[in-house]
């Protein structure tokens, strides 16, 4: 249990780092930053307690927003993913949504796909609405998060697959 | 008592969720004055609708009041007219205000920054900054602007200065409220070598972009001399009551955009 908490706190403290540090500037193609701290939001165990796992998601969201001097969008889509982050399991594992670890073992590979995929785009879609706030920029908004959201995919995908085999 | 307990408890991951949403919202919009300027519009937008149920049915219930209203104006606007034709100096072309007719769908009188709304938007080609007034006085200038509704800071602000004079000499100062009485304003910066009367009349001075020349504000009902500083500080009891404003005029001044880049 110890060394689980711990493991948590080792990729909220990672999540954060990196994403201030590195890709917050990173500036890829000129526009594209990755949301490289949804890895936490990703592989937090599937069991844990809902609202244990808002409130850290809250507090990821507004300390990154502290940091990069965001007005406040990655806290909304932090808090908008976590709520609906259950739903999400149940409906990308089906029957091995119960799996506690599920992210990094135990599970099929389209799945965690899938949950990837969904989570990714799910809160990309409401950063960059929150970001752009405003319905004539739905352009811009579906440009940024499928863009972004691809680099993120990959270097989440990347992560992940190098988590799963350590 | 228990139930609404037990539904609380059942609900509680939904309710922890749409309270740090709030916070999150109030957050984002104090440290950006986009999304501030955004969630205001909205606000405006909605308490324009709710507002605009209450002022129907409440216009209804008005409607003899409101007639007797229209025939005074009227009357006043007939009198204007034939005088008018009588002056040929006065040319048309050279009117620089544009007038537009709202209706005050809310109003209020108790802070000491008070705000109304009005049923007039963007889509009416109202913009910030538009002088409004009533067939009595003047009522404020419009400060925020939704599609359908404008938000208006009320003379009754203690936040608004208007540039206003005396009729019988032009001297002329500066009109704000000090958050006291509603129906009385400062009128300050009047130098001490003119002539002060109770009963005077204070109109628009027309120095600002907001209100043409000569709109009447109110009277003077008391004033002191500020040794010290060699001004007046005089107490104008407005012409109109700001709380029972219901028809009123925003003006819009053509040239505004002209007068202020070179200011």
């Amino acid at each position: 249990m110890l060394h689980e908490n711990i493991k948590l706190v080792k990729y909220f403290i990672l999540g954060v780092l990196l994403q201030v540090l590195v890709f917050e500037s990173w500036n890829f193609l000129g526009f594209i930053d990755p949301i490289f701290y949804i890895i936490f939001i990703l592989i937090y165990k599937f069991d844990g307690s809902q609202i244990q796992f808002i409130l850290l998601s809250f507090t990821l969201g507004l300390v990154i927003d502290l940091l990069t001097q965001n007005p406040g969008s990655n806290t909304i889509s932090c808090i908008v993913i976590s709520y609906i982050r259950p739903f999400l399991i149940n409906f990308s594992f089906g029957v091995n949504a119960d799996i506690s670890n599920g992210m990094v073992s135990g599970t099929r590979l389209e799945n965690r796909i899938l949950f990837v995929g969904l989570i990714i785009f799910i809160h990309h879609l409401v950063y960059f609405s929150v970001s752009y706030f405003s319905f004539s920029a739905y352009i811009d908004i579906l440009k940024n998060t499928i863009l972004t959201g691809l680099l993120t995919s990959i270097l989440i995908a990347i992560t992940l697959g190098f988590i799963s085999k350590r | 008592m228990q139930q609404i307990i037990n539904a609380l408890i059942k609900n509680k991951v939904f309710i922890l969720f749409l309270a740090l949403l709030l916070f999150s919202f109030k957050f984002i919009s104090n440290r950006s004055f986009y999304h501030h300027s955004k969630f205001d519009k909205i606000a405006i937008g909605l308490t324009g609708g709710i507002f605009n149920i209450k002022h129907s049915v409440n216009e209804y219930f008005n409607l003899k009041k409101i007639n007797n209203e229209l025939l005074i104006e009227n009357k006043k606007l007939l009198k204007r007219e034939i005088n008018k034709n009588e002056n040929k100096l006065f040319n048309k072309s050279n009117i620089p205000f544009d007038v537009f007719q709202a209706k005050v769908i809310k109003n209020s009188i108790k802070s000491s920054r008070n705000y109304l709304i009005v049923n007039k938007g963007t889509k009416d080609s109202i913009t910030r900054e538009m002088g409004v007034i009533s067939s009595k006085g003047i009522i404020g200038i419009i400060y925020k602007v939704s599609e359908n509704y404008s938000s208006v800071i009320s003379i009754l602000n203690r936040d608004l200065q208007i540039n206003a004079k005396f009729k019988k000499n032009n001297a002329f100062g500066s009109l704000n409220w000090n958050g006291i009485n509603t129906n009385k304003v400062k009128l300050s910066d009047i130098p001490v070598i003119n002539d002060v009367k109770i009963g005077d009349s204070i109109v628009t001075g027309g120095m600002s972009t907001y209100f043409p020349d000569g709109i009447l504000i109110g009277v003077v009902s008391d004033y002191e001399i500020d040794l010290g500083r060699g001004y007046y500080e005089i107490d104008v009891e407005l012409n109109n009551i700001i709380g029972n404003e219901i028809n009123v005029f925003i003006l819009k001044n053509k040239y505004q955009a002209k007068i202020k880049s070179l200011e």
